[in-house]
């Protein structure tokens, strides 16, 4: 402001003030017009958060997955209403070699907060993936999981199950591993993107909202992460998790074609571009690392060692008749 | 001949196979078995009760709401299994069957073979061993309660398994180093890798020196003894033939008194017994000593046994040395 009157003193002419407050209110206004350009209460970014599994009267299981802006206590605008959530989900029968079955599932809202509920009866990998679209910005979050029903019933809800179901793009894709079955740190996981636009070069590590680190997307779209092992974690018990969000966003811009009639009826075409933007998360519910703390060669020392003290103390100690 | 020694050795090392490696072949025997079976060995056939006993999927982790549910079931159904197989065969699980006996067994064999005395306890170190197994019994019930009811920490979860010396040393028939290793993740997984792995290694030199050492502190004794009242198994003596030779007491590998000292009772199945029929092989008398299954006789002592076997120096071979 001391600027702006110091400027009025000098340049007091009414074509310059008008110029000095064009200026200012171009610098001022800005970012409120790239806040108009990424449309106001969309998200940057959806997704996946774990809540309670129930075991039900039957012995399936049902998890409860919470779907959630970037900051874990906020709610969606209109209980994600306006952002046209859809979610289904793949499950594939660990015990048995069986066919992957796709079910498309009703995303439900409690105080503002949208979620699903997966019901699994029998041992199975279940991929998760909601899609969501707020104006030109469209929205993916993805997870996978595993849950140990005893019922018998691959679901409860007696979904009939979806023929082939092609996810949408982008979305990520965990390349499936045994070790997924419950998921540690200290354990590689290698993903896919499958791009949307012109395909981004990095994806994001977020934890409770705070940046992890940013990894590397290769052009083909696939990247590795490597949690690193946590104290927390590693303190506090096998079955206790963390949640770790990797995060995708690209643009993409689009043509629409418009055909525009001239005064005189003859047509021609006219090209107009929009941009889309993608965000893609990928929700890894991560345990303590079970192995990545053991060590053998103390292990075999000790072992070695107490039996060597235990027989000499036998033989020192066990009498010479022993009636 | 086929003796009474040879059919259970046979029996035990066939047992050893199926267990351990039955898996690999399709075998599965279940998860309630009463013998340590251990379910670390990758391609076990079958484990043992006190692992389903103490887990959170059918045992006493899980959560008192799950009982009401199909899970709660699912664990009565194995505590069923595990009663109906304990009172079937009884005690033969202990000497007949149990992977970790036979391994036992091998351990006492190699000391023979090596020219080694047994070591002996004196009665006041065996009567202090007595309670062990039953302070094993509570601790394994008590802690998963705790564990699932009172928020002791998640590492405290099958407390059994994690000072079983059978969970190091099992897995090393099938190349599995893993149960050797120090967990240093936190405090309370370091303290118990520690215990595991000095355990097994006191438990190996106790088994070298003393034969079945760890079953005298074994709690899945006491387990299957508590079904004993319904197991159609017997094993009687008739105090009227007997002599008090003292061959039954010196010959049993366990160092048990009761069928010897038995002067009133018929019943001398004691929870130590391991049903080897060691000490009815070496018994003189005949009928003095009879396994019974409902009211068949599967073997009785008999005179001419122990004098046919005495010449060919087998009914020694499974005692003292």
């Amino acid at each position: 402001m001391t600027i702006l009157f110091e400027l009025i003193a000098r340049y007091h002419q009414p074509a310059h003030i008008a110029r000095v407050v064009a200026l200012v209110s171009l610098f001022i206004g800005t970012p409120f017009v790239a806040e108009a350009h990424a449309q106001p209460g969309c998200p940057p970014f959806i997704r996946i958060s774990y809540g309670d599994l129930i075991t039900e009267r039957d012995g399936s299981l049902t998890l409860r997955l919470f779907i959630r802006t970037p900051h874990a206590s906020s709610v969606l605008p209109d209980g994600g209403t306006n952002l046209k959530l859809n979610a289904f989900y793949e499950t594939e029968c660990l015990s048995s070699e069986g066919p992957r079955h796709y079910y498309r599932t009703s995303v439900k809202c409690n105080n503002g907060v949208p979620y699903v509920d997966i019901n699994s009866g029998v041992s199975s990998r279940i991929e998760l993936t909601v899609s969501g679209t707020c104006g030109n910005r469209q929205y993916r979050a993805q997870t996978v999981f595993c849950l140990f029903g005893i019922s018998g019933m691959e679901t409860a809800n007696s979904m009939s199950p979806l023929g082939h179901l092609e996810v949408e793009k982008p979305f990520i894709h965990l390349i499936p591993d045994p070790s997924h079955r419950w998921m540690q740190t200290g354990e590689t996981y290698r993903f896919a993107y499958k791009k949307g636009g012109n395909g981004s070069r990095v994806a994001d590590v977020f934890e409770n909202e705070r940046h992890l680190e940013t990894l590397d997307v290769d052009p083909a779209g696939r990247f590795i992460y490597k949690p690193p092992h946590d104290r927390n974690l590693d303190r506090a018990g096998r079955s206790a998790h963390k949640e770790v969000v990797l995060l995708i966003k690209e643009q993409a811009f689009t043509g629409t074609a418009v055909t525009v009639r001239n005064h005189d009826g003859a047509g021609y075409i006219r090209e107009s571009t929009g941009k889309d933007e993608y965000a893609s998360t990928f929700t890894l519910l991560l345990h303590r690392s079970y192995y990545g703390h053991r060590k053998l060669l103390p292990g075999i020392a000790l072992f070695l060692l107490t039996a060597t003290v235990t027989a000499l103390a036998v033989i020192q100690k066990r009498r010479a008749f022993p009636w | 001949m086929v003796t009474v020694s040879n059919l259970r050795l046979i029996t035990q090392h066939l047992m050893f196979v199926v267990l351990t490696y039955g898996g690999r072949a399709g075998i599965q025997l279940g998860h309630a078995l009463p013998c340590l079976s251990c379910p670390v060995v990758t391609g076990y056939g079958g484990h043992c009760y006190l692992v389903t006993l103490q887990s959170y999927v059918w045992g006493l982790q899980m959560a008192a709401a799950d009982m009401l549910t199909a899970k709660g079931l699912q664990a009565l159904y194995q505590l069923a299994i595990f009663v109906l197989l304990a009172a079937l065969l009884g005690k033969l699980w202990c000497g007949w069957i149990c992977p970790f006996g036979t391994f036992q067994d091998w351990v006492s064999h190699l000391r023979k073979k090596l020219g080694i005395r047994e070591g002996q306890f004196s009665w006041r170190t065996r009567d202090l061993f007595k309670p062990v197994k039953y302070i094993l019994l509570a601790y394994l019930l008590v802690i998963p309660l705790l564990v699932a009811h009172t928020g002791l920490h998640d590492d405290f979860r099958l407390p059994f398994c994690k000072i079983c010396p059978a969970k190091p040393i099992m897995p090393l028939f099938v190349g599995k180093t893993r149960c050797l290793e120090l967990d240093f993740t936190n405090t309370i997984t370091m303290v118990f890798s520690i215990l595991s792995v000095g355990i097994a290694a006191g438990m190996l030199v106790g088994m070298f020196f003393k034969e079945r050492f760890f079953c005298t502190v074994c709690p899945m004794a006491p387990l299957i003894h508590f079904v004993k009242r319904i197991s159609p198994i017997r094993f009687e003596k008739t105090v009227d033939g007997c002599l008090g030779c003292g061959n039954c007491h010196r010959m049993c590998p366990v160092d048990i008194r009761d069928v010897h000292e038995q002067q009133e009772k018929k019943d001398v199945l004691t929870e130590d017994c391991m049903l080897c029929m060691t000490c009815a092989e070496s018994c003189p008398q005949d009928r003095v000593l009879s396994l019974k299954y409902f009211k068949w006789r599967l073997f009785s002592s008999s005179g001419s046994y122990v004098a046919r076997h005495t010449n060919k120096g087998d009914a020694g071979s499974a005692g003292n040395d």
